[in-house]
């Protein structure tokens, strides 16, 4: 557990229907260097390409374990992942059929939100694409980014490409203060779009048992049937 | 809210096409004779875009364990005869065993049977990026599961009925899925009757989710420019084309966003209808016309 950290819940269910080898989120748990700044990702890989859950897990794995801390070295650390990546899958692609062919060559896409948590008391995040994150403090929601209206949710957002030849849609980023006791959620669309239409406290502390219930009831309630993510973050509620 | 069923491997939805194959289907599109151009025929820019839409769909399907059945398509054809230019052998289906092969209909074939038996692969070369701003060309082997054919009349009639069987089959077995969607492309007039009375029978079978969706396409054979995506019978130019808009279904709302992403503007009534279309509006609205909804 980083020192800055109290708590740290990390959820996922496929999406209704699917088995949980076709889930294509992915989370890392949050990393601590050894300055204490703290990286956690969430990444949401597009159905409609192959090999995303893949890209997903090498998009938060290659944030997590970065030293990127501002968003304008961003742009460089996604070169450096699209390289691992392509490593990654190079051994997959021979043989294949004509149709798994044209598809590894079309590369994978994702969703993503990077958060930073500095010892100083800032924080950061960047995002391309409709992955959210909620700041809370007591039971109120400070800030929801980089999407704050669920009308936002479509079905087109911007997604990070695997291949090293595609231009990158440029990321978004913010940047804020943090208190002692603070929560962070970084959620997937699906869920990120629901928790706007309700209370994004309802989905905080909540055990492997209570997440399930609660997408269910979410699901029962009209959330589209995506996979769901929920990383939740909790600062030590001490004085820094 | 109607046409918004989720479309998966449990829900599957399917799409098929109405291809005439009549004897004007040899001519070129109006307007590139005069142009003087060495003008492809009709039937066969219309079996490369129907070949490369089979091969987009199935791309959107495939994942790297595979594809999945979110589609079954069937293509008909209609002129010599009326005839389906995709089937499932007897063979295909006992190896197909677990695949969700609808009984009873082998001329609508699941995505996953369609991309591992294309008729041939032909070997084309394609321009892509060379990463320093300029292009190269790379080979890519490019699946083609039926021929161009252009001969006789345009039983179009008889094609609607044929549609209207499988249909009719398929929602009886999927009675919650997505409606199925039909895409209709000719470039004349029926000879075999009054297709109006086929198509309404055909629209009424549907899901709980909306009726069976019709859509039409009409190729040019004169120069004037297309009408695409019309929302009136007003101003349609003679009664081929009204007949055709009134055969039309209006476009739910997940074709009405393609069609405005795409650059038209769409509103309640806009019908899935083009009259006139030049092979770029025919690629255009064979697109929009196979973009139901998200993928889960």
């Amino acid at each position: 557990m980083p020192p800055l950290l109290s708590e740290i819940r990390t959820h996922w269910l496929p999406k209704q229907g699917h088995t949980p080898d076709e889930y294509e989120d992915a989370t890392a748990p949050p990393v601590a260097a050894a300055d204490g700044t703290v990286r956690a990702a969430l990444a949401d890989g597009a159905t409609e390409s192959a090999f995303a859950g893949a890209w997903a897990r090498t998009l938060v794995e290659e944030f997590t374990g970065s030293d990127v801390t501002v968003p304008e070295t961003f742009a460089e650390s996604i070169h450096r992942t699209r390289r691992v990546f392509g490593g990654r899958i190079a051994e997959h692609a021979t043989d294949l059929p004509w149709y798994a062919a044209a598809k590894a060559e079309e590369g994978a896409f994702a969703a993503f939100l990077g958060f930073v948590l500095y010892p100083n008391g800032a924080w950061r995040a960047v995002a391309v694409g409709d992955c959210c994150l909620f700041h809370l403090r007591g039971g109120a929601c400070l800030t929801t980014w980089p999407l704050d209206d669920p009308a936002d949710f479509g079905n087109r957002p911007d997604l990070l490409g695997s291949r090293l030849d595609v231009s990158q849609p440029d990321a978004q980023t913010t940047s804020a203060q943090w208190t002692a006791g603070d929560r962070f959620l970084l959620v997937s669309d699906a869920l990120a779009a629901y928790l706007l239409a309700h209370d994004p406290a309802a989905a905080t502390g909540l055990d492997a048992e209570a997440f399930v219930a609660f997408v269910a009831g979410a699901r029962a309630d009209g959330m589209r049937n995506d996979d769901v993510t929920l990383l939740e973050l909790v600062l030590r509620p001490q004085l820094r | 809210m109607p046409y918004s069923a989720e479309i998966s491997r449990t829900s599957p939805a399917a799409v098929l096409f109405l291809l005439d194959q009549s004897a004007s289907m040899g001519d070129p599109f109006g307007g590139a004779e005069e142009q003087g151009d060495a003008a492809p025929s009709k039937a066969r820019v219309l079996a490369d875009t129907v070949n490369r839409l089979l091969q987009n769909l199935i791309l959107r399907c495939a994942k790297e364990d595979g594809v999945r059945d979110y589609f079954s398509v069937g293509v008909i054809g209609y002129g010599e005869r009326v005839q389906p230019l995709l089937r499932l052998t007897d063979e295909m289906l006992e190896e197909e065993g677990e695949v969700a092969v609808v009984p009873g209909v082998a001329e609508l074939v699941p995505v996953s049977a369609l991309a591992e038996r294309p008729l041939r692969l032909e070997e084309r070369l394609k321009r892509v990026p060379d990463g320093r701003g300029g292009f190269t060309e790379q080979r890519a082997k490019v699946p083609v599961w039926f021929d161009p054919e252009a001969r006789n009349g345009t039983p179009m009639c008889q094609a609607l009925d044929y549609a209207t069987q499988l249909v009719r089959r398929w929602v009886n077995l999927h009675p919650r899925s997505f409606p199925p969607i039909v895409l209709n492309v000719t470039d004349g007039e029926a000879t075999d009757g009054d297709p109006l009375r086929f198509a309404q029978t055909l629209r009424e079978y549907g899901t709980d989710d909306g009726e069976t969706l019709l859509l039409n396409v009409h190729l040019s054979s004169s120069t004037e420019p297309a009408i695409e995506l019309p929302d009136t019978i007003e101003g349609l130019p003679d009664e081929h084309a009204r007949q055709l808009f009134q055969m039309s279904s209006t476009l739910p709302f997940s074709m009405r966003a393609a069609a405005e992403a795409e650059g038209y503007a769409v509103g309640l009534d806009t019908r899935g209808f083009v009259f006139n279309a030049d092979p770029v509006a025919l690629i255009r609205f064979l697109e929009i016309g196979t973009r139901p909804s998200t993928l889960r």
